[in-house]
């Protein structure tokens, strides 16, 4: 029989600790999951800002460990990148990919793709599109509805980020080809 | 001989300790109570999103061997766990409808890749128009060397007669296709090729999932 004075009770952790924990770290692994990509420097658009000038379309030089830019840049692509800032004017991007292997895409300022385009098999892809400011949307029965004037809107999230065009490389004897077909590639603002 | 004066303050004094004991005791339940809750919450909730955000999980990626895909890479509409894996590397992913990205950082056998081992890439010549394989440290910078070889491409890479193609992953320089991995200690590997047409038949865009080179680890130092 125990005599109450005598008992010696150890800490022991209660049920609802453990479950208020359980939903509390659920919590947090929700917010730590959804704050990284704020919490993260160095990113591509960062390391981009600092070399490329603002609404100008950039043929980047073959990659390199002393060239890279990006993380994971793949060494046998070769890029175009413009860094656009549609919060003044829409931006007008114009673009060919002239077979598969090309793609071209516009990016947010964290990286996540916009809006995406592949080149076809035997047949170039002509890219001419409108990056539209946050905010500044055309009604219409599609956002992407194409105007009179051939382009193409794209509604931007945010203001900035970069346009990129890779053309994949098939060897050294083809950069001069590959450099001329990614510098016909703009990216300049709308003057209305 | 009385004992009165001996046995006298018992009474008194073990209520005192009892009710210490249990003040000491509901302090000690409350430290443990607050340590497990905190451990439980935050570094559990902190830890099993990094987990997620680095090493990802069947819900957002394929695998294929030790090769990894995140099938959600640069969509608008990625997985949060998705988006914080890009935004942590640093990289541009492309859609995964334009290109599959895939990425390995351990070798057939579940060990991680290291600069210090010597690999063998064995592939099939994969069934794609244009392929790249290339090979960064951790951080996915590519790796300084002499030759200023980072990558192998499907027009570069020497075949064999079978069609199929070995790519060395080591130190120093090997006969072949040799891929060379210097001081760089933790290895990723990286093999983009274009995603299967939208209007691809399902047998096809299963082969485009198989097919990837195979890693196995020939010796380390």
């Amino acid at each position: 029989m125990k005599t109450p004075g005598t008992d010696r009770r150890r800490p022991r952790v209660k049920p609802r600790t453990l479950a208020l924990a359980v939903i509390a770290g659920a919590i947090v692994h929700i917010c730590a999951t959804l704050t990284w990509p704020y919490l993260t420097t160095g990113g591509a658009f960062e390391r981009l800002s600092k070399l490329l000038p603002v609404d100008q379309m950039r043929v980047l030089p073959p990659t390199a460990a002393k060239t890279q830019v990006m993380a994971f840049q793949a060494p046998d692509l070769r890029y175009a990148v413009c860094r656009f800032n549609a919060s003044e004017a829409a931006i007008v991007v114009r673009a060919s990919l002239p077979e598969s292997g090309w793609t071209f895409s516009v990016h947010g300022t964290q990286g996540q793709s916009i809006y995406v385009v592949s080149g076809q098999d035997q047949r170039a892809t002509e890219i001419a599109l409108l990056l539209l400011p946050p905010g500044e949307r055309f009604v219409g029965p599609l956002p992407e509805a194409r105007l009179t004037s051939g382009l193409a809107q794209v509604p931007l999230p945010t203001a900035e980020g970069l346009i990129v065009i890779r053309a994949p490389s098939k060897g050294a004897a083809y950069h001069a080809v590959l450099e001329a077909e990614l510098a016909k590639a703009s990216c300049t603002p709308r003057r209305s | 001989m009385s004992t009165a004066g001996l046995d006298g303050p018992r009474p008194q004094t073990q209520p005192r300790l009892i009710a210490i004991r249990a003040i000491l005791t509901g302090i000690a339940d409350s430290i443990l109570n607050l340590c497990v809750f905190l451990a439980i919450a935050l570094i559990g909730g902190i830890w099993s999103s990094w987990i997620m955000v680095e090493r990802g999980s069947s819900l957002f990626t394929s695998t294929s061997g030790a090769w990894v895909l995140w099938t959600g890479a640069g969509r608008p509409d990625a997985d949060p766990y998705t988006r914080a894996h890009f935004a942590r590397q640093g990289s541009l992913p492309l859609g995964s409808t334009a290109m599959h990205v895939w990425n390995a950082r351990a070798d057939d056998d579940g060990q991680r890749l290291h600069s210090s081992c010597e690999y063998a890439l064995e592939g099939d010549g994969l069934n794609a128009e244009w392929w790249s394989l290339a090979v960064f440290d951790e951080r996915g910078s590519l790796i300084v060397n002499a030759a200023e070889r980072h990558a192998y491409n499907s027009r570069t890479v020497a075949l064999g007669p079978d069609g199929g193609y070995i790519v060395t992953l080591a130190r120093d320089a090997r006969p072949g296709n040799w891929l060379p991995t210097g001081g760089a200690g933790r290895l990723v590997l990286q093999l983009s090729r274009p995603a299967p047409r939208p209007n691809a038949r399902a047998e096809e865009a299963q082969a485009a999932l198989r097919g990837l080179p195979t890693i196995r680890r020939i010796a380390c130092r």
